[in-house]
C-alpha cells in the first residue's frame, strides 16, 4: 500500500483562503489536519467541508508550537506543511510518486512568492514543507519556525510540485509585521546565536522600510551563515545588498556582491545586482557587463534564493535601458524584445520599447512595429502599449492595440473598459458605448463603465439618453458623478452656464471631472473628422466644473504643469536619443 | 636679363572664353601658343586677334598629346599652361608669375585656383591648388589621355626636382558654372576618355577618382559614390587627392539622397583628418536632414573652429564661416529661439556680405513691420553702399511688408539712377502700399512700353487702380497688359483683378503656372501687408481647387504672418479631409493658438507630430501651449480665490521657475 500523506495547517481567521488552498490538494493528500488557533471569521466552518480533523490550540506566540502540535495529530507516514494562502499548483509535480521513491526524509520543495501586483514577476525560494512523520524531523523558532532534523539528515531538493504563495497587499503585510517583529525581537534576545533570526529580523526591517535598523542583523546573519546551507546564506546576501543599496552605500554593496560571487561563482542574482548598482552609479557600460554575464549564468543551482528574472527578462530588460543610454538604440530595442520574448507576462519593456519607438520614428511606426512583430497578441503588452499610446495622446492607436481582441476570450471587462474609452476618444463614441454595454452590472468597473458610456452618448449628441443613464446613476446612488454627467448633458445640449456647486459637489466631484477631462484632452479622431466639435463643448463645461471650486483650479493647474514636465522630458529624450544615434 | 614665360593653352570652340583667358595673361607672359584641336567657330581668329600664336593639332581623344604639341611651339624658359575658362586673377598674379620665375631653386609651381560652380545669382567657390608653372625642357611631358598631368612626368625625369606653391598667383575658373555653354558634352566627352583609359589601366584609383567625379558632374550620383568608394578602399592616407575624394564621396552620396552613409564617410573620416573642416561641415548638414539638430549644432560649431585649411584639402569656402553660421540660424530657429539664431545669420552675414540668404533671414526675423524702429536701428549697422546692396535690403524689407524702411532704401538705391530705373518701380510699389496712388501714379507713368520693367509697371498700375477701385481704369490697363505680349499667367492675373473680384464668384476659376502662383503670392502678400484681407481672400477664391490645394499652404502662411490666419482656417480644415500633412496641422494649430483655442490648437500639434514626428517645433510648440495654459490657469486661480494657500505656493513656484 502507498504511504499515507497527511496535510498539516495551523490557521488562524483564514476563511477567505482556505477554500483555494485545500482545493489545490485535493487527491494529494490522504488527510487534512487543521489547527485552528482562534479564529473567529467562520474559518473552521470552511475547514469543515473538507475535514473533521479540527483542532483548537491556544495560541502562545510560538508559531512552532502549534505546527508540532499539529504534525503530532497527524497519521499519515509523510507531512505536508502548508499556510492557508499558498496552494500547490496542480501539474507540477507528483507528491505520491515523491513519497514512494523518496531517498531522503525530507525535501525541499519550490515556492513562488509574487514579486509585483500585476507583473507576472515572482521570488522563488525553497522551503522544507515535505518531510516524513518522524519524531526528528519538528518545527523550531517562535517565528519563522523552520523544519529542523535532529539527526541532521540529507535533505532532498525536487522541482515539484510547486507552492505558490498569495500576493500580499501592501496592508495585509505591514499588518502582520508589527506583529512579527515584536516577536522576533524577543526571541533574538534569548536566542542570539540563532543567525537565521538575525536574517528574519533585518527582513523585517526592510519591509517596514527602515533599512538602518535592518543593516546590523543582516550584516550578523551573512557573516555567520557562510559555509552553512546556501539557502539561507544566499537569501541573507541578497537582503543584505539590497539594504545597502537602499542606503545609498553602493560601494559596499558591489564589496558584498563581489565577495558573494567567490562564494557562490555563476549565480545569477549576484551578477544582477552588481549591473543595478552601476546602474545607480550611471556606470551603465560596466552595468551592461554585469547583466551580461547574469544572463550567461542562468537560472542558479537548487538551495540559491532566487528572483526568478534576474539571470533573464529583469536582466535583459535593464540591459535594453543601458543600451538606450549609451547610444545604441537599436541594441536597446534588441535587448527589450528578448526581455519580452522570454516572458511576456512582464510586460515592462513593452513600455520602454514603445517609447522608444515613439521618440525615434514616431507612435504610428511604433504601432507597426508591435503588429508586425507580433507582440500584440500577449494581452498584458497589448494593454501596456495601448495605455501608452493614450496617455501620449493617439487614442486611435491605443484602440488598435486591444480591438484585436474584440472576440476573443480574453477580452475581460477591464480591456473593455479600456477598449470603449480609446474608441471615444478617438472619434467613434457609438462603438465606444457598445463595449461599454458589455460590461456586467455585477462588475467592479460598471460604474465606470456607465459614465463614460453616458460620456460617449453626450458626444454623439444622443443627449436624451445620456440623461436616462445618468438618472439611472443617481439612482443607484452614484450621486457625484450623477450630477456631474447631468450637469455636462445640460451645457452642451443648451449651452449657457453650469449651475454653481451644489450640495453634492466637493472633493470627489473635482476628482471625478478632472479624471475625465485630463481624458478628453487626449482626443484625437481618426480620419478627418475634425469638424465634431461636441469635445471642445465638453471639454468647456468641465473646466467651468473644475473652476468652481480651488481644489478643482488646483488640479486643472497642476494637470497642465504635469504635461508641460512630461512634454519637456520626452524632448529631451528624443532629443538625446537622436544625438546619440551615431552613423556607426 | 630675366626669365621668359610661355603660356600655352588648347582650346576647341572656346570662342566665349578665350578672350577672357588671353587678354588676363598678355602683360603677365611673353608669349601666348594656343593649339586649336579642330575649333569651328571663331577661337583661332580671336587668339590671333589677342597676339597668340595659333596652330592646330587635329584632336586625337588624347589630352596629353594636344598639349604636348603645344609645348613644342614653347620659345620661353617657363610654361604657364591654362585653360581657355580659367584667367590669371588681377595685378597681383602678374607680380606673383615673374616672382616665381626668378627662383633658380625650383622647377614647377602650384598655383592657386578658385572654382566657380553653381548659377547665376547662386555662385558659389571652392579653392584648390594646381600644377601649371614649370621650367620648359624638352623631357618634361605630359602623360595621361585625361587629367593629364606633367608634375609626375618631371618627378621621373628629376628626382631632386623641387615643386613650390607660387605665393599671391591666382587663377579663375569658371568652367563649372551651369552657363558654361557645353559643360555637359565636355562630361560626356571626358568619361569616354576616361573609360578608354580605364580599360588600359583598370587598377587605376586616380582614373577611378577622376571618373567619379565626373559622374557626379554629370548627376550620376549613385554611380559617382560608387567609384569614389572604390577609389578610396585601402588608399595610403597620405595620398595628395584623398581629402578631396573623400568630400566627393561625401556629396555624391548627399546628393544621392543618402545621408545616412554621408554621414557615416565623413565621420569616419575625421579620424585620419581631423582638423578637415568640411568633414565637420557635411556631418553637421547631414544630421540636420536627419532632424537630430543637437548633433548637427555641435558639429557646425566643430567646423567654424577649424583652423586655416591646407591648400590641398581644398576646402569649400564658408565652411569655417558664413555658410555653416547660417546652418546654425537655421536650427536656432527650429527650436523658437530667435534671438540666437539672429546671432548666427549676423555672423554668417558679416563672414560674406554677398551671401544674401542670411540678409534675408536676418530681415525676416527683425519683424521690421512690427518693430519698424528697431529694425532701422538694427540695420543702420551695415553699410549698404552700393545701389545694389540698397535695392536688396529694401527689396526683403517690402516683402516683410515694412514699406516705409523699405521706401528709404529704394529711394537710396535710386539716386542718379534716373526717372524710369528698378528702383523708382519699387519706389511706386511702396506708396501704393502706403495707399499714396497718386503719387505711385505719378511716378508709373514716366515709364514707357518698351522699358524691360514695363509689365510690372502696368502690374502695379492695375493694382493701384483696383484699390482705388476705378474699375473701368482696371479693365483697359489689363487689356494693354494682354495687348503687350506678356506671359499668360501674367495676363490671367491681371485679368481676375480687372474682372472677378468678388468672393464667391466661382466662373473662370484659374490654374496658374509657376509665374502666375509666384506673382499671386506677391500680390496676396502686399494685400495683407495693407489689411486689404477681403481682397486677398477674394484672390483666393479665384482660384481653380487643384491649384489651390497645391497654393494652399504658402497662402496661408501668409495669412498666418499678417494675423489673418483664422480667415483660411476652414480650407486648411478641408485639405485635411483630402490628405494630411503635418506642416498643414502644424499651421492650423498655430492659428487656432493665437486665436485662443489652445484645445483645439492642441489636436492639431498632436496630430502633426502623429504624421511627421521627426519635427522638433511640432512638439515644442505644443509644450509652449502647456506652459501657457499652466500659467495663465494659474493667474486666473490666484484672482478668484486669493486666499488659497496652496495656489499662493504654486504661484511662487512659477516666479521661480
Amino acid at each position: 500500500m502507498e504511504a499515507a500523506i497527511s496535510l498539516v495547517m495551523i490557521v488562524k481567521n483564514e476563511a477567505a483562503n482556505l477554500p483555494v488552498c485545500l482545493d489545490s490538494v485535493n487527491g494529494q493528500v490522504d488527510e487534512i489536519i487543521i489547527v485552528d488557533t482562534g479564529s473567529i471569521d467562520g474559518t473552521c466552518a470552511a475547514a469543515r467541508r473538507y475535514t473533521d480533523k479540527i483542532y483548537h490550540f491556544a495560541w502562545c506566540n510560538d508559531f512552532s508550537a502549534a505546527k508540532n502540535f499539529a504534525i503530532g495529530k497527524a497519521a499519515g507516514e509523510w507531512i505536508l506543511s502548508l499556510d492557508a494562502d499558498e496552494e500547490l499548483i496542480s501539474g507540477t509535480g507528483d507528491l505520491r510518486g515523491l513519497a514512494a521513491g523518496a531517498e531522503h526524509g525530507a525535501y525541499l520543495l519550490p515556492m513562488d512568492i509574487p514579486s509585483m501586483e500585476g507583473s507576472g514577476g515572482y521570488n522563488r525560494l525553497l522551503a522544507l514543507r515535505f518531510f516524513k512523520n518522524r519524531e526528528r524531523y519538528r518545527y523550531r523558532g517562535r517565528i519563522h519556525e523552520a523544519v529542523h532534523d535532529s539527526e541532521n539528515g540529507l535533505v532532498g531538493v525536487v522541482q515539484g510540485p510547486l507552492i505558490r504563495h498569495k500576493m500580499v497587499t501592501l496592508r495585509e503585510g505591514n499588518c502582520k509585521r508589527g506583529r512579527n517583529l515584536a516577536l522576533l525581537k524577543k526571541v533574538c534576545v534569548e536566542d542570539p546565536d540563532d543567525y537565521f533570526l538575525q536574517y528574519c529580523l533585518g527582513t523585517e526591517w526592510m519591509a517596514l522600510g527602515k533599512p538602518e535598523q535592518a543593516l546590523p542583523p543582516l550584516r550578523q546573519a551573512c557573516q555567520n551563515l557562510a559555509g552553512n546551507s546556501p539557502l539561507y546564506h544566499t537569501a541573507a546576501l541578497n537582503q543584505l545588498i539590497n539594504c545597502l543599496k537602499t542606503l545609498g552605500r553602493h560601494d559596499e554593496a558591489l564589496y558584498v556582491c563581489r565577495e558573494g560571487i567567490n562564494c557562490y561563482p555563476g549565480y545569477a542574482d549576484l551578477y544582477y545586482h552588481c549591473g543595478m548598482l552601476y546602474i545607480e552609479e550611471k556606470d551603465y557600460r560596466r552595468a551592461l557587463e554585469w547583466f551580461e554575464q547574469a544572463v550567461k549564468c542562468g537560472a542558479p543551482p537548487a538551495l540559491h534564493s532566487h528572483q526568478d528574472g534576474t539571470e533573464s527578462f529583469l536582466a535583459l530588460h535593464s540591459m535594453g535601458y543601458c543600451h538606450e543610454l549609451l547610444g545604441s538604440p537599436e541594441q536597446a530595442l534588441q535587448s527589450y524584445r528578448q526581455a519580452l520574448d522570454v516572458n511576456p507576462a512582464y510586460a515592462y519593456p513593452a513600455n520602454n520599447l514603445c517609447m522608444l519607438l515613439c521618440a525615434e520614428c514616431g507612435p504610428g511606426h511604433a504601432l507597426q512595429y508591435f503588429m508586425e512583430e507580433g507582440l500584440l497578441g500577449n494581452k498584458s503588452i497589448a494593454l501596456t502599449a495601448g495605455n501608452l499610446f493614450f496617455t501620449w495622446g493617439y487614442p486611435g492607436l491605443a484602440r488598435r492595440c486591444l480591438e484585436i481582441y474584440l472576440n476573443s476570450w480574453e477580452a475581460d471587462e477591464y480591456l473593455l473598459l479600456n477598449l470603449g474609452k480609446y474608441s471615444t476618444f478617438s472619434g467613434k463614441p457609438v462603438d465606444g458605448m457598445n463595449y461599454f454595454n458589455l460590461i456586467p452590472k455585477e462588475c467592479a468597473l460598471y460604474p465606470d463603465a456607465r459614465l463614460y458610456g453616458t460620456i460617449a452618448l453626450l458626444l454623439a449628441g444622443r443627449y436624451e439618453e445620456a440623461r436616462g443613464r445618468a438618472l439611472g446613476m443617481w439612482k443607484s446612488r452614484d450621486r457625484r458623478r450623477a450630477v456631474l454627467a447631468l450637469k455636462l448633458g445640460r451645457f452642451m445640449e443648451k449651452g449657457g452656464d453650469i449651475c454653481c456647486p451644489g450640495a453634492v459637489d466637493g472633493a470627489d466631484t473635482a476628482d471625478a471631472a478632472m479624471q475625465l477631462y485630463g481624458e478628453c484632452c487626449l482626443y484625437l479622431p481618426e480620419g478627418s473628422d475634425y469638424a465634431n466639435h461636441s469635445i471642445f463643448i465638453l471639454l468647456a463645461g468641465l473646466e467651468v466644473v473644475l473652476k468652481g471650486s480651488s481644489r478643482g483650479c488646483l488640479s486643472l493647474i497642476e494637470y497642465y504643469r504635469g504635461k508641460y514636465h512630461q512634454g519637456e522630458q520626452f524632448f529631451n529624450y528624443k532629443i538625446n536619443l537622436g544625438q546619440k544615434i551615431q552613423a556607426g | 636679363m630675366s626669365a621668359k614665360i610661355s603660356l600655352c593653352v588648347i582650346a576647341k570652340n572656346e570662342e566665349q572664353n578665350i578672350r577672357r583667358c588671353l587678354d588676363s595673361v598678355k602683360k603677365a607672359v611673353d608669349e601666348i601658343i594656343v593649339v586649336d584641336t579642330g575649333s569651328t567657330d571663331d577661337t583661332a581668329s580671336i587668339a590671333l586677334a589677342c597676339g597668340a600664336k595659333v596652330y592646330h593639332f587635329p584632336w586625337n581623344g588624347n589630352f596629353s598629346d594636344a598639349r604636348n604639341a603645344s609645348l613644342d611651339h614653347a620659345g620661353g624658359d617657363w610654361v604657364l599652361y591654362l585653360d581657355a575658362d580659367e584667367e590669371l586673377a588681377g595685378e597681383e598674379s602678374r607680380g606673383g608669375l615673374r616672382r616665381a620665375v626668378k627662383d633658380d631653386s625650383v622647377e614647377g609651381y602650384f598655383l592657386k585656383i578658385i572654382n566657380y560652380l553653381g548659377a547665376e545669382g547662386h555662385i558659389e567657390s571652392h579653392q584648390d591648388v594646381v600644377f601649371r608653372l614649370f621650367r620648359n625642357r624638352r623631357e618634361y611631358r605630359f602623360q595621361g589621355a585625361i587629367h593629364e598631368q606633367v608634375a609626375e612626368a618631371i618627378k621621373e625625369k628629376n628626382v631632386s626636382a623641387v615643386f613650390r606653391l607660387a605665393e599671391g598667383v591666382l587663377i579663375n575658373h569658371y568652367g563649372y558654372l551651369d552657363s558654361s555653354v557645353d559643360s555637359r558634352d565636355k562630361i560626356n566627352r571626358n568619361l569616354g576618355i576616361i573609360a578608354k583609359e580605364m580599360e588600359r589601366e583598370p587598377g587605376s584609383r586616380e582614373l577611378r577618382f577622376y571618373c567619379g567625379v565626373e559622374l557626379y558632374r554629370a548627376g550620376r550620383y549613385i554611380e559617382a559614390a560608387r567609384e569614389l568608394s572604390v577609389a578610396a578602399e585601402g588608399i595610403d592616407v597620405d595620398t595628395i587627392y584623398l581629402p578631396k575624394l573623400v568630400r566627393y564621396i561625401i556629396m555624391a552620396y548627399q546628393a544621392a539622397g543618402e545621408p545616412e552613409k554621408a554621414l557615416r564617410t565623413a565621420l569616419g573620416s575625421m579620424d585620419f583628418f581631423p582638423y578637415y573642416a568640411d568633414l565637420y561641415y557635411y556631418a553637421g548638414r547631414m544630421y540636420m536632414e536627419l532632424k537630430n539638430y543637437v548633433s548637427a549644432r555641435d558639429y557646425l560649431l566643430k567646423s567654424v573652429s577649424m583652423p586655416e585649411q591646407p591648400a590641398h584639402y581644398a576646402s569649400f569656402n564658408g565652411v569655417r564661416g558664413f555658410r555653416s553660421y547660417y546652418h546654425l540660424g537655421e536650427i536656432m530657429e527650429e527650436f523658437f529661439n530667435s534671438s540666437e539664431a539672429l546671432k548666427f545669420y549676423l555672423a554668417s552675414f558679416r563672414d560674406n556680405p554677398d551671401f544674401t540668404p542670411a540678409l534675408r533671414k536676418i530681415v525676416h526675423l527683425l519683424e521690421p513691420r512690427r518693430n519698424t524702429e528697431r529694425a532701422r536701428k538694427y540695420l543702420q549697422q551695415f553699410s549698404f553702399c552700393t545701389p545694389r546692396a540698397n535695392m536688396l535690403a529694401g527689396e526683403l524689407l517690402f516683402r516683410q511688408g515694412a514699406y516705409g524702411i523699405a521706401l528709404e532704401y529704394f529711394q537710396k538705391a535710386g539716386e542718379n539712377q534716373g526717372a524710369t530705373s528698378e528702383p523708382q518701380l519699387w519706389v511706386a510699389a511702396c506708396h501704393i502700399q502706403e495707399r499714396r496712388y497718386k503719387k505711385s501714379l505719378r511716378i508709373l507713368k514716366s515709364f514707357k512700353p518698351g522699358n524691360r520693367l514695363y509689365p510690372r509697371v502696368l502690374m502695379n498700375k492695375i493694382l493701384a487702380c483696383w484699390l482705388h477701385s476705378d474699375a473701368r481704369q482696371v479693365q483697359a490697363l489689363a487689356e494693354e497688359m494682354a495687348a503687350c505680349g506678356v506671359s499668360e499667367d501674367m495676363k490671367n492675373v491681371a485679368g481676375i483683378l480687372a474682372y472677378a473680384p468678388e468672393k464667391g464668384n466661382r466662373l473662370n476659376r484659374l490654374l496658374p503656372g509657376q509665374e502666375g502662383r509666384e506673382l499671386l503670392l506677391d500680390i496676396v502678400t502686399r494685400l495683407l501687408g495693407m489689411n486689404e484681407t477681403d481682397r486677398a481672400l477674394c484672390l483666393l477664391y479665384s482660384l481653380d481647387p487643384a491649384s489651390l490645394s497645391g497654393l494652399l499652404l504658402d497662402m496661408a502662411r501668409i495669412f498666418h504672418e499678417y494675423d489673418q490666419g483664422v480667415g483660411v482656417i476652414n480650407l486648411l480644415k478641408q485639405k485635411t479631409t483630402d490628405s494630411e500633412d503635418g506642416e498643414t496641422h502644424f499651421l492650423i494649430a498655430e492659428i487656432l493658438r493665437e486665436a485662443g483655442k489652445c484645445l483645439e490648437a492642441g489636436l492639431h500639434y498632436r496630430r502633426a507630430g502623429e504624421l511627421d514626428p521627426g519635427v522638433s517645433r511640432y512638439y515644442l510648440r505644443q509644450n509652449h501651449l502647456y506652459r501657457h495654459r499652466w500659467e495663465q490657469l494659474l493667474q486666473e486661480a490666484r484672482h478668484k480665490y486669493p486666499d488659497d494657500e496652496n495656489l499662493k505656493k504654486l504661484g511662487e513656484g512659477v516666479t521661480a521657475h
